[in-house]
């Protein structure tokens, strides 16, 4: 600065001059000051000394800053991912890239367990029951599934600091095992920490993530500032991990500031038990199938399936072979006295009547293996009365119009209408071949005819001869003459023919014996001498045998030798 | 409850595991058992009438052929460095223990346990052993043996431990 000439002064430069000398070095320094006010690379250049320590400042005491500054933080982190993505991308990465690489282990540890479950599970009827409770009760498959399937059961889980090892929170049954959790929990760190050094070196990720002796697991998650571990009996499913991942994420968020000023108090972790018992509280119950192989299944099954089989079919046969014997017995004819059981099958013996039904026909009714049965049946004459009509029927040559029935008191009794013929035949026979006598009294026979009359009157009177008469017999005397006499008139009236039999019943053979073909000239000739020869009757040759019935002989003279029987058979 | 982490530190075969069995059980061994990593202990001091809990981490002693593993140092509240009288040779393994306790855990609470005090017969060191303590020159002498000492130097470590943390007087 110029001194002023004192010459030149004017009263407002003596002010001025005087100005100068009292605040001329303030003045300066104001317009320094003005200017580095202005000059904003000074004022750059002393905010920038002073801000760390402002900001600081200011956090301290309040949030003020952080919201002012949180949308230009925002919109500068979105300035810089969109020019360069790839920078921030790199910075996060040692952040990321275990975080990301953890939770892909997980979810394919948790794909590859869904897996075998699906595959293990199939079409199974567990599966389905499964399935059907699912449906009932509007749980998603995969949930029922955790529930039935993974039979575990957490007994223990601990809160541990991570940096200081000190237990935080514990949950779980006390038993001797776990005397001491505080001890455990410490172990549990060093053993972490005794796998980082001589593992893992210092990364994060290669940590000891799981413990198993005998049927336990200890699983261990671990946050940034503390750790959840879990000592689980029995196989959970590695869906559950995240179930403790998620509880310690919340426990770091609520106890985000018990952690960051934690100086080994622990009172305010005593919060987190609900969480904790949550965790304890994901337990199956002991599923009564599990370990019971399909393999396992089938066989028992097909085992109760063929003794339940053998039982049947062994009942069946039993009751098929009772049912024979059954039908065996209800049929007539046939009496069953025993069955026996041998090797190759069933043995029944008895009685029957040869006109018995065949007792084969049972077996094949029956279904049973006609190789299997054997009868040994004995014969007899049954009485019953469903055989006798079959013998009668056999024997009588019963005709249709006639009904022969057999009544309690051993008597057959023929109904209906018959030739007189059969009538006179059947009583006979009846006596001879069956034992029974045949009433026969109430059938109805056909009106005589005047040629029937005829030859029953020949046929019913027989002669006798005495001794010594035999050749001199008298033709009129035993009133034959006027018998064949009305014979031959019926015969000549029908314009039928007829040979008359002769039926002698020797008493004393041998006194006539060789008669016989004389006795049938004898009576021809008789017969032509007194009634011509217009005869159409004949005495046939030879004798025909036949016993007498007592009845007849009665009334004979007492010295009868002989009688005689006639015999007619007409013809047309 | 409180719970705080103390390491024992010390060189091999100093009676880092007799002091903490002594403070625990009661008890003292004549048969000397190396410990291998580390074992861990509990003991419940009253400080300021509050229960606090020490876990004793009874770290394995450090000789030519194992080092401490600093992991094991992490989060501890407070450790103790012991040094056997009768061996001046400890005192440098305690003093190579201290250095790294301090860039691992910066400045926790810590005492210096110069053992086997019933044997002065046989001691080997300086009174303030020539140790770079905090505060300087203090130091308890402790016998396993006997018990003397042990029960203040856990107290005092546990009541220092607490002021640090803004609980203490």
């Amino acid at each position: 600065m110029d001194s002023p000439r004192p010459d030149s002064l004017g009263p407002n430069e003596e002010m001025e001059r005087l100005r100068s000398l009292l605040v001329g070095p303030d003045i300066a320094r104001i317009s320094q000051l003005e200017q580095s006010v202005a000059d904003s690379k000074v004022t750059s250049e002393r905010v920038a000394q002073v801000l760390p320590a402002a900001i600081s400042k200011r956090t301290q005491s309040d949030s003020q800053l952080a919201s002012a500054l949180s949308p230009t933080i925002e919109k500068t982190l979105e300035l810089s991912i969109e020019r360069n993505p790839e920078k921030l991308a790199e910075a996060l990465s040692p952040v990321m890239m275990p975080a990301i690489r953890k939770s892909i282990s997980q979810q394919i540890k948790a794909m590859m367990q869904t897996l075998n479950q699906t595959l293990e599970l199939g079409l199974s009827a567990r599966g389905m029951r499964w399935r059907f409770e699912s449906l009932r009760t509007g749980r998603p498959f995969a949930e029922v599934v955790m529930l039935r399937s993974m039979v575990f059961r957490v007994e223990q889980v601990f809160l541990v600091h991570r940096e200081r090892a000190v237990l935080l929170a514990h949950e779980g049954v006390r038993d001797s095992t776990f005397d001491n959790a505080d001890l455990v929990a410490a172990m549990l760190s060093a053993i972490q920490d005794f796998v980082k050094d001589s593992f893992g070196g210092q990364q994060d990720e290669n940590v000891l993530s799981t413990l198993e002796f005998e049927d336990h697991i200890v699983w261990i998650e671990r946050g940034p500032k503390m750790v959840l571990a879990s000592v689980i009996r029995g196989s959970a499913p590695v869906q559950f991990r995240s179930t403790l991942q998620d509880t310690l994420n919340e426990l770091h968020r609520t106890h985000r500031e018990d952690l960051d000023s934690f100086s080994g108090d622990t009172a305010a972790f005593e919060a987190s038990a609900p969480s904790l018992a949550q965790c304890c509280r994901h337990a199956t119950k002991e599923s009564s199938s599990r370990g019971f192989s399909p393999v396992l299944g089938i066989i028992v099954v097909a085992v109760l399936a063929g003794i339940a089989f053998w039982i049947v079919s062994f009942w069946t046969h039993r009751a098929r072979e009772n049912e024979l014997v059954r039908l065996l017995e209800d049929e007539p004819g046939i009496v069953v006295t025993g069955t026996e059981r041998t090797g190759d099958g069933l043995k029944i013996s008895g009685l029957r009547d040869p006109l018995a039904s065949d007792p084969e026909q049972f077996i094949e009714v029956t279904h049973l293996d006609p190789a299997e049965v054997r009868f040994s049946f004995a014969a007899y004459q049954s009485l019953e009365g469903a055989l006798i009509d079959r013998r009668v029927a056999l024997l009588l040559g019963v005709p249709s119009t006639i009904t022969v029935t057999y009544d309690d008191s051993g008597v057959l009794i023929a109904t209906g209408s018959a030739t007189r013929h059969w009538v006179e035949s059947a009583g006979p026979k009846s006596l001879s071949a069956l034992g029974l006598p045949l009433d026969a009294s109430r059938v109805e026979l056909p009106a005589l005819t005047e040629l029937e009359n005829a030859v029953r009157h020949v046929e019913a009177v027989p002669i006798a001869i005495l001794p010594g008469v035999g050749e001199n017999f008298d033709f009129d005397e035993t009133g034959l003459r006027d018998r064949l006499e009305a014979l031959n008139a019926a015969l000549v009236a029908e314009s039928f023919s007829a040979e008359i039999f002769i039926r002698p019943h020797w008493f004393n053979s041998e006194a006539v014996a060789g008669l016989a073909g004389d006795w049938t000239a004898r009576l021809q000739e008789k017969a032509i001498e007194s009634m011509g020869d217009d005869l159409q009757f004949h005495f046939a040759a030879g004798l025909v045998q036949r016993t007498i019935s007592p009845q007849l002989r009665i009334g004979l003279p007492r010295n009868t030798t002989t009688v005689l029987v006639f015999e007619v058979r007409v013809r047309p | 409850m409180i719970r705080h982490k103390i390491c024992m530190l010390g060189a091999f075969a100093v009676g880092k595991t007799s002091l903490v069995r002594r403070f625990v059980h009661s008890i003292f061994s004549e048969q000397y058992q190396t410990t291998l990593g580390v074992q861990i202990e509990k003991r419940q001091v009253e400080v300021n009438e509050r229960s606090i809990d020490l876990m004793l981490w009874d770290i394995a002693g450090e000789d030519d052929f194992f080092r401490v593993p600093e992991s094991y140092l992490t989060g501890a509240a407070g450790y103790f460095l012991v040094v056997d009288g009768t061996r001046s040779s400890t005192i440098e393994v305690a003093v190579s223990l201290s250095e790294r306790a301090v860039a691992k855990l910066g400045d926790v609470p810590s005492l210096v346990l110069a053992n086997k005090a019933d044997r002065t017969d046989a001691w080997d060191v300086a009174d303030d052993l020539g140790f770079p303590t905090r505060p300087a020159g203090e130091l308890i002498r402790t016998s396993a043996l006997s018990g003397d000492g042990v029960a203040r130097a856990f107290d005092l470590l546990a009541a220092r431990i607490e002021t640090s943390s803004g609980r203490g007087q």
